[in-house]
């Protein structure tokens, strides 16, 4: 293709774009002087002008100011959050940032998630979320991601946790299916990072296979206790209808809704059942198994 | 309050520059504007507002109050800076669409999944990515339906605005973009022959087998 063909591909779209419906074929026959190849061409171009409706109509000003938002002002690595050195990026999402750092203090790596100011600019909110967060550094359980601490620094909050190398049960069953027994056994200790974090009081409020790590050794991770909590009546953007009815759901993962999530009413009744996040748990290992 | 980081003045002369024709400012200028709308997005993101949905064009417009000398303010430079934002815009929605596609391909080795409440969902980031590669093959044909499209998609200009930057009437704006629009659907979301002779127009039958955006015969990759 030259831009020369590309013209003349432009000059016969447009006029047939003014002739009657009827008449495109017959001018199309004498547009083109017998050239099949550029026939085709115009036709699938006026083809996809019909088709084309809203394609690319919407502009994506609005995407790129949530990007814009969701990003840290600078770029942080090579800075240092309270006594946390950033070596590097490790993840990116709708919660926020996540860097490899070095705890400068007790000199070990840790992951260190920095929260998005759309999430934090609500002191009530972030008040109730750090509520939460301090009781899921007193949890100990061989499941549950360890958070080091809760923090911030110049109105940076921040979350350190130990570092897991590993996958995500997602990137995991993205391979193909598991084993039964293996399933099992993941579930086995998915159940048992939730079961000791109710006894505790605390509600994860998002569990899917994004927030599962598996690591090399056998050992299941359950990570981001209670930050759902966080983004809970988060006030949706006016680019979806749908979101709109159900705000209070919206950064919550659907599929995998704990029952006392789903049903509003129901969650304060839920909340005295011990078991009803394993049944969440348990609707969901079996979607997928 | 913080001040920008560049000189006003320093932001006008390029604006006038590249108003003037000089394309090769652009280069310098994009960065420039690209910073300070973020810098603005997260001073505006203050906490008295955590509801805060930031209008973009508001943002640019403080971006431009902030950035460009207002001591003989012209439209024509107003319209300029909305186009080197629609040029920023893309890169921003462009590196964070592939980054996000380059994570769900298992990019990296050591890496924590975060809650998927995702910003760009991975049907927009395709598209955003496909968009710009298209945009770009389009720019090698008509350099000017390719602005056209990137002031309108990712800018947000409309058409009285991009004829104001393009120097041409709206009408002609109007053309380029149906154009440019048919064409670029073709593209993205054409069948087989068709999509592939827009690009080979020699041998459109060789490019019948088709298989992960290739065409198995001749190796050709799709745009």
């Amino acid at each position: 293709m030259t831009p020369a063909r590309f013209q003349t591909i432009e000059e016969i779209f447009l006029a047939a774009l003014e002739q009657e419906p009827d008449q495109v074929s017959a001018f199309l026959d004498t547009a083109c002087e017998g050239d099949a190849v550029l026939r085709r061409e115009v036709e699938a171009l006026l083809a996809s002008d019909q088709r084309a409706g809203r394609f690319i109509e919407t502009s994506s000003v609005g995407l790129a100011t949530k990007v814009i938002q969701n990003q840290q002002a600078d770029s942080l690595v090579g800075r240092t959050i309270g006594h946390y050195k950033i070596s590097e990026s490790i993840g990116t999402g709708g919660m926020g940032e996540v860097y490899l750092a070095t705890d400068i203090t007790a000199g070990r790596k840790a992951a260190l998630k920095l929260l998005p100011l759309r999430f934090t600019g609500d002191a009530e909110r972030l008040k109730r979320f750090q509520q939460e967060a301090h009781a899921v550094v007193g949890l100990n359980h061989p499941n549950i991601l360890t958070v080091y601490e809760i923090g911030e620094d110049h109105s940076t909050h921040y979350i350190a946790s130990e570092l897991i190398e590993g996958e995500t049960l997602r990137q995991h069953l993205t391979r193909g299916r598991m084993e039964l027994s293996e399933a099992v056994d993941v579930a086995i200790q998915v159940a048992s990072a939730l079961a000791a974090a109710h006894n505790a009081g605390i509600v994860h409020r998002d569990i899917k296979p994004e927030n599962i790590m598996l690591r090399p050794d056998g050992y299941v991770k359950v990570l981001d206790f209670g930050i759902a909590k966080l983004a809970e009546h988060e006030v949706p953007g006016n680019d979806a209808d749908e979101t709109k009815r159900c705000c209070w759901l919206r950064p919550i993962s659907a599929p995998y809704w704990e029952p006392f999530v789903i049903c509003r009413r129901s969650r304060r009744a839920a909340r005295r059942l011990i078991n009803a996040p394993i049944s969440g748990v348990s609707a969901w290992f079996f979607t997928k198994w | 309050m913080d001040t920008p980081s560049v000189s006003q003045q320093r932001v006008t002369d390029l604006l006038t520059r590249w108003s003037e024709g000089d394309d090769a400012v652009l280069a310098e200028l994009t960065p420039l504007v690209y910073e300070e709308l973020r810098r603005l997005a997260h001073r505006q993101m203050g906490a008295e507002r955590p509801d805060h949905t930031l209008q973009t064009t508001a943002l640019v417009s403080e971006a431009y109050l902030r950035l460009a000398d207002q001591t003989n303010p012209r439209w024509q430079n107003r319209a300029h800076f909305f186009a080197v934002a629609a040029r920023a815009m893309r890169q921003i929605l462009v590196s964070y669409a592939r980054s996000q596609r380059a994570e769900k391909r298992g990019g990296g080795a050591l890496k924590i999944e975060l809650d998927e409440a995702a910003l760009v969902s991975p049907e927009e980031s395709k598209q955003i990515v496909d968009l710009h590669e298209a945009l770009e093959t389009l720019a090698t044909l008509d350099s000017r339906k390719a602005q056209v499209v990137e002031l309108k998609y990712f800018g947000g200009l409309n058409y009285d605005e991009m004829a104001e930057v393009l120097k041409i009437s709206p009408v002609t704006v109007r053309r380029d973009w149906r154009f440019a629009k048919a064409w670029l659907h073709t593209q993205l979301h054409g069948r087989g022959l068709t999509r592939i002779s827009l690009i080979h127009t020699n041998e459109p039958r060789a490019c019948m087998k088709i298989r992960d955006n290739s065409c198995n015969s001749c190796l050709a990759f799709f745009v």
